[in-house]
């Protein structure tokens, strides 16, 4: 749990690094009040620490960088989530193609050996086992939607696709899960 | 960030897939004392960027400044390239037209000594009376040679 018990609103941040205010502390207080939501948003992603954390840390020096051209028009919580979702992808995609050069073609196998909370045979690891199957952008849709229970107007704006695309694609992602779910009670 | 007009997620799940509405739902979760360090991590890389680029923009503000500085020298270094080039034409040029034409009777006495080459020129002064120009001014060609 983050040391820093209340959070300044948005737009205290903003008006702290914007404006030359005091920019170190406004980036203190926007770490330490999105750190937890993207944590869990990049580590379901990710399944481990270390890639979650490199991630993280570029996603903030992102935002950094580029918060001259934030320009309020959008929620800075879903800009913040863009900027951490493009990340991801990218990190994501850079590491798959280290792997594949490195002749691993068993990625999804051991990331699933290797995820941390799967540990027994019961129906929430099987759930991680199928969720691991989906591909990125599809995963990425389901775990805002079920286990952040996003609204699909944010992930919309967040994920920049349809709302319409989005539950097509949560529908597909849980039929996809079913499907493989159902495989394995059967084995 | 939770709940809004969308269909509740379980309703949802309820009716896409009712074994998926009764899981438990797990939370990564981060190292000990992880999220005490992170934003002293992410800021202290943020000074140390904000210190490099301050040192780069000074060296871009030197840079930017000797390019001004060269630039303006080659301009002025041109400029006079040009000037003493053009002095040197007309020079000649005058020479040539008082050769050519023969006409020296609106040259002054100015020009008619600084026509150096012309001047000293036993050659030149031979041809201009071969050439049989007698409308020269002999006073003033006299006076000068």
């Amino acid at each position: 749990m983050s040391s820093m018990s209340s959070h300044n609103s948005d737009h205290e941040i903003l008006d702290m690094i914007q404006n030359n205010n005091d920019i170190e502390k406004g980036y203190r207080q926007l770490v330490y009040k999105y750190q937890e939501q993207l944590y869990t948003v990049v580590h379901r992603m990710t399944n481990n620490h270390q890639d979650t954390d490199d991630i993280l840390q570029n996603t903030f020096i992102k935002v950094y960088r580029h918060i001259d051209t934030f320009q309020r028009k959008s929620k800075l919580y879903t800009w913040i989530y863009r900027v951490a979702v493009n990340e991801t992808f990218t990190y994501l995609e850079k590491k798959k193609k280290k792997q594949l050069r490195k002749a691993d073609m068993s990625l999804v196998g051991d990331v699933v050996q290797s995820h941390p909370l799967i540990d027994g045979d019961d129906i929430s690891n099987r759930l991680a086992r199928a969720i691991e199957t989906l591909p990125k952008k599809q995963k990425m849709v389901f775990n805002l939607r079920y286990f952040e229970e996003m609204p699909y107007q944010n992930m919309a704006d967040i994920l920049d696709t349809s709302i319409g695309a989005l539950k097509a694609s949560f529908h597909h992602a849980v039929k996809k899960i079913e499907k493989h779910v159902l495989k394995n009670e059967l084995l | 960030m939770k709940k809004d007009n969308d269909k509740n997620i379980q309703e949802e799940l309820g009716e896409l897939y009712p074994l998926l509405k009764n899981i438990e739902v797990h939370r990564p979760i981060a190292p000990e004392g992880y999220f005490d360090t992170l934003p002293d991590r992410v800021v202290s890389h943020i000074k140390h960027e904000q210190q490099s680029r301050s040192t780069k923009k000074q060296s871009y503000r030197w840079l930017h400044i000797s390019g001004v500085a060269a630039s303006l020298a080659i301009l002025i270094g041109v400029y006079l390239l040009q000037y003493s080039s053009n002095t040197i034409i007309l020079e000649d040029e005058i020479y040539s037209y008082y050769i050519e034409t023969g006409d020296f009777s609106d040259i002054d006495e100015w020009t008619l000594s600084n026509l150096t080459d012309f001047s000293d020129s036993d050659d030149d002064i031979e041809y201009i009376f071969n050439e049989g120009l007698d409308d020269i001014d002999d006073d003033l060609f006299l006076e000068n040679y």
